[in-house]
């Protein structure tokens, strides 16, 4: 395959992500395509997503390590920092991207992301305004979307 | 400065100081002081953007002992102002300064070369790669030249090539421009070209203090002003601009007026308030139709008839007084609005008119620079005892600017007395008592400048000396009065008009009686760095 010439970082970190994948997280590159990878995250405990069971995209740039890897959301999921489109606001992915960081971290921040909400950064308006207004509320809907599409069939 | 205001007067002194008009010449001395006392300029060319920024450098790198790339980061940090660059040096400290511009200074080099292992992981391409092929930055941090080298190509493409962070995950110092260039020289000679040329142009991109020169095609050079005003100025490709707005010298014009102004004349907004005033739309075809005499009962080119004075259509019979089937009078608001379209049009018209007059006739007046060096040159040889003919050329650049101050003075009135900007500024009254004020001076200056140009377009040529001498009174006369004029009108207009403003703020640049500032060529010395 093209995947001849994979840069040895990206191999390196793919073995480690098999052999020793972080706890809650699972991430397998595509058979076809080394730079594609098929994540699930699960929902954090005492989190609106608990018990959820969260299917992502990764894909690693041709610039990867110095440019950031692209990350979506492919589960629907009721959180102020991801929009209907699965895109995802975290600084890490944006202009606080660094090389020195690699897939496991990327997912680990986005992790800890599902724990913590910020919904005065929001990227889903609509959500972050549910959010501020009426959490208790709004993180019912989260538990409700969870139980609907993230339910792990 | 001080040698600017002194150069500049003695232009503008008459030779003989017996024949020059006595009642004005004491007074214009005075306003060529206070004109002149504006912000000094400079041109920045390709080759003196160097230079200009080395001197900047040169303060900081003095004041806190650091290497010129450091100067670098900190004042692109801060924009190039080294005021508060400084300001923020004493307020908050040196620690303070560098680290929220990212800088470090050379804590951890040194530790690099003793006991260095053979070889060290990098961690960016977890490869083992031998030391000598790896570069630590001044933060400490260490990674293989690689993986810097298509870092900073990233960067550099990203468009961020003033300030490339290291590569550490939160780490936030700068990265040292001379390991950038050194390390993209080796393979990519031509994103290193790039990278400096970048750290050049931030001097003019991210400097309030300067700016391009707006000339298209773009003749290379920017501007550098020493304060922050308002003013206008001259690149040395002659191209004459307002530094504010970047569009061409318009004052007593604010940039707003301005804006207005320009948009307004090349707008079809008045176009399209003609149509409204003179045409009505066929009920049938909807074209606009002109009503070209006769009756009120039209026929459009589709074979449409109807009535001019309701719009709607009607049988093609008719009588002097009416249409057949159709009676129509009853007063409808339609009316009022076509009515006030055509009250702004005339208004607008009124006002462009003057404008445009001026305008054209700069450009036709233009054409007489050359004929009157030929004038010159006949009259030289006919009269030997007359050799200094500065007074034509003085009453020439005189009538040029003032003709430029007239156009854009029209442009000013439209919206100083108009509803537009400052209908809620001044009642009825005030308004016209100021707008009687305004109008006197323009019209006293309109006056003198038409008689100038009257006199300018004379065959002097031909005259014999005391007829030569006799317009050569007038037009040093005629010059003086014209610049006082202009003077008083700026004067006028900055005080007693846009100063007395409460809502909007309109500022204009000030009247420069010599015509609008030169900027000079930038010379720096000593920048051996």
């Amino acid at each position: 395959m093209a995947n001849s010439n994979l840069p040895r970082r990206i191999i390196k970190e793919t073995q480690r992500l098999l052999s020793e994948p972080a706890p809650g997280i699972s991430a397998s590159p595509s058979e076809d395509n080394m730079r594609y990878f098929n994540v699930m995250i699960l929902g954090p405990t005492q989190s609106p997503y608990e018990g959820g069971v969260f299917k992502l995209e990764l894909f690693l740039p041709e610039e990867y390590p110095m440019a950031a890897p692209k990350v979506r959301f492919l589960t629907k999921i009721y959180h102020p920092n991801i929009d209907k489109l699965g895109r995802i606001c975290l600084d890490i992915l944006k202009d606080k991207w660094s090389p020195a960081l690699q897939i496991r971290t990327v997912l680990l921040s986005i992790q800890a992301l599902l724990s913590a909400p910020n919904p005065d950064d929001p990227l889903s308006e609509n959500i972050a305004k549910h959010w501020k207004s009426n959490e208790a509320e709004a993180v019912e809907t989260a538990k409700e979307w969870t139980r609907l599409y993230a339910s792990g069939a | 400065m001080e040698d600017y205001a002194a150069s500049s007067d003695d232009e503008y002194r008459y030779s003989d100081p017996e024949d020059s008009v006595d009642a004005f010449d004491n007074d214009d001395n005075d306003y060529q002081l206070v004109s002149s006392k504006g912000p000094s300029t400079q041109v920045i060319t390709k080759e003196s953007l160097l230079g200009a920024q080395k001197e900047d450098l040169r303060k900081v790198m003095d004041m806190l002992s650091v290497r010129e790339q450091h100067a670098r980061t900190l004042l692109i940090f801060h924009r190039w102002d080294v005021e508060k660059l400084f300001a923020v040096y004493v307020d908050r400290g040196k620690h303070f300064l560098f680290s929220e511009a990212g800088v470090t200074v050379d804590e951890h080099r040194d530790s690099n070369s003793s006991a260095a292992p053979l070889t060290i992981m990098c961690e960016i391409c977890i490869e083992d790669v031998p030391s000598d092929e790896t570069t630590k930055m001044d933060c400490g941090h260490c990674f293989c030249n690689g993986c810097w080298t298509e870092h900073f190509i990233v960067k550099i493409n990203e468009g961020q090539s003033k300030r490339i962070r290291c590569m550490a995950h939160k780490c936030y110092s700068i990265c040292d421009e001379a390991v950038v260039i050194t390390l993209l020289s080796k393979k990519h000679p031509d994103m290193a070209e790039k990278y400096e040329r970048f750290l050049l142009e931030s001097y003019i991109e991210d400097n309030k203090r300067v700016k391009w020169c707006p000339s298209a095609p773009h003749c290379g050079n920017a501007i550098r002003v020493e304060d922050d005003e308002l003013f206008e100025v001259e690149c040395s490709c002659g191209l004459q601009f307002c530094f504010s707005c970047l569009s061409e010298a318009h004052s007593p014009c604010s940039c707003l007026m301005w804006e207005l102004w320009a948009k307004k004349c090349r707008d079809e907004s008045e176009t399209v308030n003609w149509i409204t005033v003179h045409t009505k739309p066929c009920p049938k075809c909807h074209k606009p139709v002109e009503k070209n005499g006769g009756c009120n009962l039209v026929s459009c080119i589709c074979g449409q008839a109807f009535c001019w004075l309701c719009g709607g259509a009607t049988g093609r019979e008719h009588t002097l007084s009416s249409i057949a089937a159709h009676s129509c009078g009853r007063y409808e608001e339609q009316e009022k609005t076509a009515e006030r379209a055509k009250r702004d049009l005339y208004r607008y018209m009124h006002y462009h008119n003057r404008y445009k007059a001026h305008t054209d006739s700069f450009k036709l007046e233009s054409k007489l620079k050359e004929t009157i060096q030929k004038k010159i040159a006949v009259s030289e040889e006919k009269h030997s005892t007359l050799r200094d003919y500065s007074w034509v050329n003085n009453g020439l650049s005189r009538l040029f600017r003032s003709r430029r101050v007239l156009s854009y003075s029209y442009a000013f009135a439209f919206y100083m007395f108009g509803d537009e900007l400052f209908k809620e500024e001044m009642t009825e009254a005030q308004r016209e008592i100021k707008q009687n004020l305004f109008e006197d001076q323009q019209q006293q200056l309109e006056a003198n400048v038409e008689k100038l140009s009257k006199i300018l377009e004379e065959r002097f040529q031909t005259f014999k000396y005391d007829k030569v001498m006799e317009i050569r009174m007038q037009i040093i006369n005629l010059t003086t009065i014209i610049d006082k004029l202009c003077q008083k009108m700026y004067e006028c207009i900055e005080n007693d008009l846009l100063g007395s403003l409460h809502i909007g703020v309109h500022n204009i640049a000030p009247y420069k009686s010599k015509g609008i500032d030169k900027a000079s060529e930038l010379s720096v010395h000593n920048i051996a760095l």
